[in-house]
């Protein structure tokens, strides 16, 4: 038996618990870009490391204080404009049509009377860290999915009937203990539980008594795993509901792991495990910012982006030996590369490599929205190769000062000249 | 043509001569052998165009003289499927056809005019390296060599002839295998030829040969067989600079009593961790699927602290499999950095596994 636990509209929930005015009325918390480590001032930016769970995205940030005056509203030739999007807006906001992603100058037009505040990650990643330490408190197996969502297995520990009771009483001590309004899905199949979620939203809880009965005319697209990809795949069988997919066994098991995977976690009433400690297994970091055409400014912004990589490999002491780039192009095209290293890992060879890319296609590189940068594959008890050893070797030695800066003054206290 | 000759005789050649024909494409001349039989004598070659082998012999018996090409694969095959007695060749039009009492075979032929040419010893220079020094010396640096390194260079053995002597050297990136032999010359030259042709040289030669070489090709001859192999045309790695020109310590290590304990770790993981210690020396396996092995033997060491590195026991196995001494001398720096191992005139650089 599985809890499917999660945080209603998190963020602004998260404002409301520190701030009751915010409490019974349109909310929301709004960002804008999160470009601040492309800045060419310094910025002291720091990385939180509260919460670094498997699937929780990693943030820098700096410590100055945001208000909605100095955050969201540009001044230029004496006109204010109200910038960034909607992140997460109270049920109370999204009734009058406001929605994550919006405008938030377009989500103030449909709701006037909506309080927008600035996202503060990192009193996130505190909350979220603490539930979850409370959580392990009181399910013996929990796992944190992503930051505002958990499984508990309760196999063995609450009897079967009492699961709803046992659901209802940790919502509410929930809420007493955090201010924070969860909704619980039970099923006997882990992802089951999640599906279930969305019935219990918000502020409920919500039991899966029949697996069959209760899957068999939900649309597939709301089942968690299927993407836009899949969903095409299927729908070219004339499979549209979960029910139908579980009668097509032998299609999904034709399409090997995959399909195999998401037909057992769909129709096998007792799929799942708790996954206890997942060890990462990539660093990575997204930025998304205006159509770049200089292809200066997008191989400084690539540096950049390895920095920061750099600075997370070094903190949790791996050597990755893969290195992957995605660059998102205004046309839609999405360009991916991917290099194989068998050196020891530094900042200067990360930003080699993918200088090394950006450079021999320059050309191709136009009209970049969004770069994605990773590493992965991490090498333990690596022999690296004896033609390169004192080179790398010279090179950690500058890493190792490095970082001891960094994690001290930010990670922007030294940077490359290009990077300028 | 026809000639005939003894199982065994033409057996023997298209054995020698299998490693040199092109393998995937049986459409192309260059999966053919090229025979000619002329004035007494049986010529043999098959090349793939990088490398080629040329056989001569004179234990055939010719009827009539002429030369044709037949797959060298199906050749063998089918002489090792007779029985050992005379087998006749002949052709007959476009095809051979292959004779032993009552079996009969036919093969299609090409043209035997376009089978490619082969270099020639004219303009090339000679090497005047000793023959068994050359054989031996390369034979030690072979497992050293990579395979399949996009970097062909790393591909084949560094020969870098200096004014009084001679480097043989090969590396897979992970160790560097150099060995040095006092020569005499008076003409500085440094060739890479690639690991397959050394592994051909290895098979076919024993001792007096002669060498020559131009820019692009390598020649190796005696009376029976005529090799040559393109040359690989790259930087090889500045050797002398990854080979430790200081030593922090230098024990003097007794071979076969440390083969005995590799080989009783390398039953539970390839990998080893070993710790040198006073008098004694410790060799652990570095596994973590709940397997272990230990062992520790008596050795006259002097060291203040322990020093404990890791490595693949390949890299050592494959040295002291090369080395005929009792002794045999290891040199350390620091766990993490390339250590030395060296018997005489051969020497091996290791990277140790990063702990």
């Amino acid at each position: 038996m599985f809890f499917h636990i999660d945080i209603d509209s998190f963020f602004i929930s998260a404002e409301r618990s520190k701030n009751p005015k915010l409490l019974n009325k349109p909310a929301a918390v709004g960002s804008r870009s999160n470009l601040e480590i492309f800045d060419r001032e310094r910025n002291k930016i720091k990385l939180l490391q509260i919460n670094s769970g498997a699937f929780v995205t990693p943030v820098f940030h700096n410590n100055y204080k945001k208000t909605f005056e100095n955050y969201f509203v540009d001044r230029a030739d004496g006109k204010k404009k109200i910038r960034g999007i909607i992140t997460t807006a109270s049920y109370e906001a999204r009734a009058c049509g406001v929605k994550t992603g919006m405008a938030i100058a377009k989500a103030l037009q449909l709701c006037p009377q909506m309080v927008v505040v600035p996202a503060n990650y990192p009193l996130y990643h505190k909350l979220s860290r603490m539930l979850f330490l409370f959580l392990k408190k009181q399910i013996p197996q929990v796992e944190q999915y992503s930051i505002d969502e958990f499984f508990g297995n309760v196999d063995g520990w609450i009897e079967q009937e009492r699961a709803f009771e046992v659901a209802k009483e940790l919502q509410e001590e929930i809420f007493k203990q955090f201010k924070l309004p969860v909704s619980i899905g039970i099923a006997k199949a882990k992802y089951i539980a999640k599906l279930a979620t969305e019935f219990a939203k918000p502020f409920g809880v919500y039991e899966v008594k029949n697996h069959y009965e209760f899957i068999k005319d939900i649309p597939i697209e709301q089942f968690p795993g299927i993407g836009k990809g899949f969903s095409k795949r299927l729908r070219r069988y004339g499979i549209k509901t979960l029910g139908e997919l579980c009668q097509s066994k032998k299609i999904l098991y034709a399409w090997k792991l995959p399909g195999i995977e998401l037909y057992n976690r769909v129709c096998d009433e007792n799929n799942g495990e708790i996954t206890l400690k997942s060890a990462k297994k990539s660093i990575g970091l997204g930025r998304t910012f205006d159509a770049l055409y200089d292809i200066n400014e997008i191989e400084r912004r690539v540096v950049i982006m390895a920095r920061h990589i750099a600075f997370m490999v070094h903190l949790a002491d791996v050597n990755p030996t893969k290195f992957g780039i995605k660059f998102y192009l205004d046309d839609g095209k999405k360009i991916k590369f991917s290099i194989r290293s068998n050196r020891i890992f530094s900042e200067s060879l990360l930003k080699k490599e993918f200088k090394k890319v950006v450079q021999s296609h320059s050309s191709e590189l136009a009209g970049v929205m969004k770069i994605r940068v990773w590493v992965s594959n991490f090498a333990k008890e690596q022999t690296p190769s004896l033609l390169t050893i004192e080179e790398d070797t010279k090179q950690k030695k500058i890493d190792k000062a490095l970082m001891k800066l960094r994690k001290s003054f930010g990670i922007d206290i030294v940077k490359n000249g290009n990077e300028i | 043509m026809k000639i005939a000759t003894r199982k065994d005789i033409i057996e023997s050649i298209l054995i020698n001569a299998q490693p040199f024909l092109e393998r995937k494409d049986p459409t192309n001349i260059t999966s053919h052998i090229f025979l000619e039989a002329k004035d007494g004598l049986v010529t043999i070659k098959a090349t793939d165009n990088e490398i080629g082998l040329r056989v001569k012999s004179d234990q055939f018996e010719i009827m009539q003289e002429g030369a044709f090409t037949a797959n060298g694969k199906k050749l063998l095959d089918i002489v090792r499927s007779l029985k050992a007695d005379t087998i006749t060749f002949e052709t007959n039009k476009d095809s051979l056809v292959i004779t032993q009492n009552s079996a009969k075979f036919k093969l299609p032929t090409f043209d035997y005019n376009e089978y490619p040419s082969f270099p020639t010893i004219e303009n090339k220079s000679q090497i005047s390296l000793d023959a068994l020094t050359l054989i031996q010396s390369l034979k030690k640096i072979i497992p050293a060599i990579d395979t399949n390194n996009p970097k062909y260079e790393l591909n084949g053995a560094l020969i870098d002839i200096k004014e009084d002597k001679t480097f043989f050297v090969g590396t897979d990136t992970r160790r560097l295998a150099v060995v040095e032999v006092d020569t005499a010359t008076n003409e500085e030259l440094s060739l890479i030829i690639p690991k397959k042709t050394i592994i051909e040289i290895q098979k076919l030669f024993l001792d007096s040969i002669d060498i020559f070489y131009d820019e692009t090709h390598l020649i190796v001859k005696n009376d029976q067989f005529f090799l040559f192999s393109r040359l690989i045309n790259g930087r090889f790695p500045d050797y002398q600079r990854i080979i430790p020109q200081s030593l922090k310590h230098q024990l003097t290590l007794n071979k076969k009593s440390l083969l005995e304990a590799m080989k009783m770790i390398s039953i539970i993981s390839p990998e080893i961790k070993i710790t040198f210690e006073e008098g004694k020396i410790t060799l652990q396996s570095l596994n973590d699927n709940n397997q272990e092995a230990q062992i520790a033997i008596e050795a006259p060491i002097s060291m203040n602290e322990p020093f404990t590195f890791a490595v693949n026991s390949k890299y050592l196995f494959d040295f002291l499999a090369q080395i005929d001494t009792e002794d045999f001398i290891m040199g350390l720096n620091e766990p993490n950095l390339p250590f030395l191992v060296k018997s005489q005139n051969f020497l091996t650089v290791i990277m140790p596994i990063i702990l």
